[in-house]
C-alpha cells in the first residue's frame, strides 16, 4: 500500500480533522462529471432556442449545439467509471436502485435523455439528409447511413411535416429533462446535510445556470473553431445572439452565486471561521481570480460593452473566443470550488485537509486531460459523420 | 356569509391538528422510542483516560491498516485555554497515547472523547447509497455489503461524524459495526471490552436490565450534532459544549 | 412510398421497447438472490458480517484455565482490567493452548500509556510525573504487573 502522500496530507492540515478526513476521495474526476453533464444541458438549451422559441439568428449552431450536446453526453460517465473502485458493479445501479439516493436516479435520467431526447431529436433533424446520403455515400459511411435510416429510406413532405412537429415536441419535453439531467448533479451535493458548504437550496439553481453560461460559451466556442478549421465565414448575427443570452446567463449566474456568499457571510453559521480560512487561503485563486474575476466579472463587462457601445465585426470576434474560453476555465473553477473547496472543510468544523492532484495515476492529470479531450474527439467523428452546416 | 363560513372551516380542517398538544409533543421524539430492541453505547468521558486500548483494540480485531489515516473508532483530546482557544487533536488516533504538551497557556478544561460510527438511527449514509450496499440491522446496527458496494464514496460525503473511511484493501467504505461479527454470539464489543476504566457501555437501549438503558434513565446525556436528526445510538455522559 | 407515415417512428420505439423488454427479463436473474429479503440490501450480507473471526477472547475463557492467576489479579487495583489488555488477542490461545503462547508486555513505556501524567487526564486517576518518577527504572520492578499496589 503507498501511503506516501497521505503522510504528506497529514503534516499539511490546518486546525484539526477527522482523522479519517485526511483522505480526500472525490477527486478532479468528480470535479470533470458535473463540468461535462453542464456542458451537455446548456448545449441542449442553446439548441432549444432555436426550435422551441424560433430565435431564427441561432439557426447556424442548431445542428453544432445538438451534436455537442451528444458527444458530450456519451463522454459524461467515463470519469464516473473510472472513479468508482468496482465499475463492472455499475450495472447495480440500474439492477437495484436506492430511489432515496439522488445518484440511483442518474442511469435512468442519464438513458431517457440519450434515448429519448437527444437521439431523437438528432436523427429527426437529419433523418432527410440521412436518407440521401445512404443512397450516394460508398465505403463505411454510407453502411453507417443504411443502418440509421432503420430500413426506411423514402421520405415525402407530409412525413417531412411530421418529423418537424415530433421534433419541436421532442424539444419542448427536452427542455425540462436537461434541466433535470444537470439540476440533480447539483442535487447530489446540495442534499448532503452533513456537508455544510455543500448543503443548501439553492444548490441545484446554481449548477443549473453555470451549465447553461457554460454551455453556450461552448458552442460559440466550437463554432468559432469549427468554421475556422473549414474556413468557412462567421455568421455575425448568430455570434452576437448567442453572446446575447450568454451575458443574460452569466448574469443571473453569477447573482445567484453571490447570493449564495452574501447570506453564509451574513448569517454567519459555525462552519463560516473556516469558510473565512479556506477562500482566504486554499482557495483563494479558483473562487477570487477564476470564479469570478475571470468566470464572471470581465466576461460581464466585455460582454456588456458590446451590448452597449456595440463594435466592428472583428473585434467582435475577438472577444467572444477570449470570453468563451474565460467562462468555460470560470466555470470549471466554480466545479473546483465546489466539489474539491467542499471536501477540504473537515465535519470538525474546526480545521482543513488537503488535496494533492496527482500527475500519473487513475485520478491524475493526464487522465483528466485525456478526458477533457475526449468527447471533442466524438464530436469530430459525429460531424464527420452528419455535418452540421444548416438544413437547406 | 356563506364565503366566510367555508374559509373559517378550511382553517379549521389544515391548523386545528397542529394546536393540539399530543401531535406537539411527539414531534420530536425520545431514544426511548427509536431505540427500541437496538444496540446502543454510553460514553463516560468523565471516565476515560485517553489511553487509546480500545483505537489498538478495534484495529487488531477487525483488520484496520495500521497507518494513521483509518480508523473505527478514534480518541480526540480537547484543551480548553482560559483565554478561550480550543485545541483539539487526535495523534494517530490517540492509538499510542498521546503526548505531554505543556503548553504556554494555562489550560480551564480538558478532556477525552471517544468517537466511533453513532449507528444512526436515520443514517444520511443509508440513504444516499445508489445501490443499497449500507443498511441498518433490525437491532439497530449499521452494515456494508462490501460484495455488492461499487465504491462511489457518498456515504462516506454524507457521514456527519467521520466515522467512515475507505479500506485500502477492499476498495470499498469500512466503519464500525458495533463488532457485530461479535454481539451476535453474545460477546461485546472489542472496544468495551478492552476499556480498562469501563468508560464504554454496551447493550440494548430499551431494555430495563441493561446498564445502557440505566445510564439513559439516571443521566443527562447528549449525542453529537443533534440538529442533523439522524438520532444517533452513541450517548456522551458528561460531554463538554465544545464537542463537535 | 412503401412506408407508411410513421414507420420510421414505430421501427424506432420498437427496437427502444425490445432493449426495454430485454432488461426487464435478465433483470431478477442477474439481481442477487437474498435481495430485498428484509430491505434494500442483499440479505446474505448479515450473515458474512457475522461470521468473521473474533480475535480477542471473553475474559471468563481466561478464568477456567488461569484461575490462579485470575484470583491474584482480582486482589489489587488492576482487577477491573480485561488480561488482552497486557496479554495481547487471546482467541487463538484460547483455542490452541499451547500453540499460540500469549505476550506479556510489561516495559515501563507500556504502563506510561495508562499513567503517566499527562493533560486532560482526570486526576482521579493514579499517574505519574514519568521524566522525575524512577525514570530509568522498569515500572514492574516495585509495581509487579498482577498486584500493583505498593505495601
Amino acid at each position: 500500500m503507498e501511503y506516501h502522500h497521505l503522510y504528506d496530507a497529514l503534516k499539511n492540515i490546518q486546525g484539526f480533522i477527522y482523522p479519517n478526513e485526511i483522505e480526500l476521495r472525490w477527486s478532479i474526476l468528480i470535479v470533470l462529471y458535473p463540468y461535462i453533464t453542464g456542458l451537455v444541458a446548456g448545449a441542449f438549451i442553446l439548441a432549444s432556442l432555436e426550435k422551441v422559441f424560433e430565435i431564427k439568428e441561432v439557426k447556424p449552431t442548431y445542428r453544432l449545439s445538438l451534436l455537442t450536446s451528444l458527444a458530450f453526453l456519451i463522454s459524461a460517465p467515463i470519469p464516473l467509471l473510472f472513479h468508482i473502485t468496482y465499475p463492472l458493479r455499475g450495472f447495480e445501479i440500474f439492477l437495484t436502485p436506492h430511489l432515496s439516493s439522488a445518484m440511483a436516479v442518474f442511469g435512468f435520467v442519464y438513458i431517457w435523455y440519450l434515448m429519448a431526447i437527444l437521439i431523437i431529436e438528432i436523427w429527426l433533424e437529419y433523418r432527410k439528409d440521412i436518407i440521401e446520403w445512404s443512397k450516394r455515400k460508398k465505403g463505411i459511411k454510407g453502411i453507417i447511413y443504411k443502418i440509421l435510416t432503420l430500413g426506411v429510406d423514402e421520405i415525402n413532405e407530409e412525413i417531412e411535416n411530421f418529423d418537424a412537429k415530433f421534433g419541436k415536441i421532442v424539444a419542448i419535453i427536452g427542455i425540462p429533462s436537461a434541466i433535470l439531467l444537470h439540476g440533480y448533479v447539483g442535487f447530489i451535493f446540495g442534499s448532503v446535510k452533513a456537508n455544510p458548504w455543500w448543503s443548501s437550496v439553492i444548490m441545484p439553481i446554481i449548477f443549473l445556470f453555470s451549465a447553461m453560461v457554460s454551455g453556450i460559451a461552448l458552442v460559440i466556442f466550437v463554432y468559432m473553431i469549427l468554421n475556422y478549421l473549414k474556413g468557412k465565414r462567421l455568421e455575425i448575427s448568430c455570434l452576437d445572439t448567442m453572446a446575447k443570452y450568454l451575458l443574460y446567463a452569466i448574469i443571473i449566474d453569477f447573482s445567484l452565486e453571490m447570493l449564495d456568499l452574501l447570506q453564509r457571510i451574513y448569517e454567519a453559521e459555525e462552519f463560516f471561521d473556516m469558510l473565512q480560512v479556506l477562500i482566504k487561503g486554499k482557495l483563494f485563486i479558483s473562487l477570487f481570480i477564476l470564479q469570478i474575476i475571470i468566470g464572471a466579472i470581465l466576461p460581464i463587462l466585455f460582454l456588456g460593452y458590446i451590448q452597449i457601445f456595440n463594435a466592428s465585426d472583428s473585434a467582435k470576434k475577438f472577444t467572444y473566443f477570449v470570453v468563451s474560453l474565460m467562462v468555460l476555465i470560470g466555470i470549471f473553477a466554480t466545479r473546483w470550488n465546489i466539489v474539491i473547496g467542499g471536501q477540504l472543510f473537515s465535519k470538525s468544523l474546526r480545521g482543513l485537509t488537503i488535496y494533492k492532484l496527482e500527475l500519473i495515476g487513475r485520478e491524475g492529470i493526464y487522465v483528466s486531460f485525456g478526458l477533457i479531450l475526449l468527447p471533442f474527439i466524438i464530436l469530430a467523428f459525429l460531424i464527420w459523420l452528419l455535418p452540421s452546416e444548416e438544413k437547406k | 356569509m356563506k364565503r366566510r363560513e367555508f374559509i373559517k372551516s378550511l382553517f379549521a380542517f389544515f391548523l386545528t391538528p397542529i394546536f393540539k398538544n399530543e401531535i406537539i409533543s411527539n414531534l420530536i421524539i425520545s431514544t426511548f422510542k427509536y431505540g427500541k430492541d437496538k444496540f446502543g453505547m454510553v460514553i463516560d468521558i468523565s471516565k476515560c483516560i485517553g489511553c487509546g486500548r480500545c483505537v489498538s483494540a478495534c484495529k487488531e480485531e477487525n483488520d484496520v491498516p495500521e497507518v494513521p489515516f483509518y480508523f473505527r473508532t478514534w480518541i480526540e483530546r480537547y484543551l480548553i485555554f482560559e483565554d478561550g482557544e480550543v485545541y483539539v487533536e487526535s495523534p494517530n488516533g490517540g492509538m499510542d497515547g498521546f503526548k505531554r504538551l505543556n503548553p504556554p497557556k494555562k489550560i480551564a478544561k480538558s478532556f477525552f472523547i471517544p468517537k466511533l460510527c453513532n449507528q444512526c438511527e436515520e443514517p444520511p449514509c443509508v440513504q444516499v447509497c445508489p445501490v443499497g450496499a449500507t443498511y441498518e440491522t433490525d437491532d439497530g446496527v449499521v452494515l456494508i455489503d462490501k460484495k455488492y458496494c461499487i465504491g462511489c464514496g457518498y456515504c462516506v460525503q454524507a457521514c456527519p461524524y467521520g466515522a467512515r473511511y475507505f479500506h485500502p484493501k477492499t476498495q470499498t467504505p469500512d466503519k464500525c459495526t458495533f463488532c457485530y461479527h461479535r454481539i451476535k454470539k453474545g460477546l461485546l464489543p472489542v472496544c468495551v471490552t478492552i476499556c480498562p476504566q469501563n468508560a464504554r457501555i454496551f447493550g440494548k437501549i430499551d431494555d430495563p436490565e441493561s446498564p445502557v438503558y440505566k445510564y439513559i434513565k439516571n443521566y443527562p446525556l447528549q449525542v453529537l450534532k443533534p440538529h442533523l436528526r439522524t438520532h444517533p445510538k452513541v450517548y456522551y455522559k458528561d460531554m463538554d459544549m465544545e464537542v463537535r | 412510398m412503401k412506408f407508411g407515415k410513421y414507420s420510421h417512428i414505430k421501427r424506432l420505439f420498437g427496437i427502444y421497447f425490445g432493449i426495454l423488454f430485454l432488461f426487464l427479463i435478465l433483470r431478477p436473474f442477474l439481481i442477487p438472490k437474498s435481495f430485498g429479503k428484509f430491505g434494500h440490501y442483499r440479505a446474505n450480507s448479515i450473515d458474512e458480517n457475522i461470521n468473521l473471526n473474533t480475535k480477542y477472547a471473553d475474559i471468563k475463557d481466561c478464568k477456567e484455565c488461569h484461575e490462579k492467576e485470575y484470583n491474584d489479579v482480582a486482589s489489587f487495583s488492576h482487577k477491573n482490567l480485561n488480561c488482552q489488555i497486557c496479554h495481547g488477542a487471546l482467541s487463538n490461545h484460547v483455542e490452541n493452548p499451547d500453540e499460540f503462547k500469549p505476550n506479556i508486555i510489561s516495559d515501563r513505556k507500556f504502563c506510561l500509556l495508562c499513567h503517566a501524567e499527562i493533560e486532560a487526564r482526570p486526576s482521579s486517576f493514579k499517574q505519574i510525573d514519568e521524566k522525575k518518577h524512577f525514570k530509568d527504572e522498569e515500572c514492574t520492578s516495585c509495581h509487579p504487573s498482577h498486584s500493583p499496589n505498593l505495601k
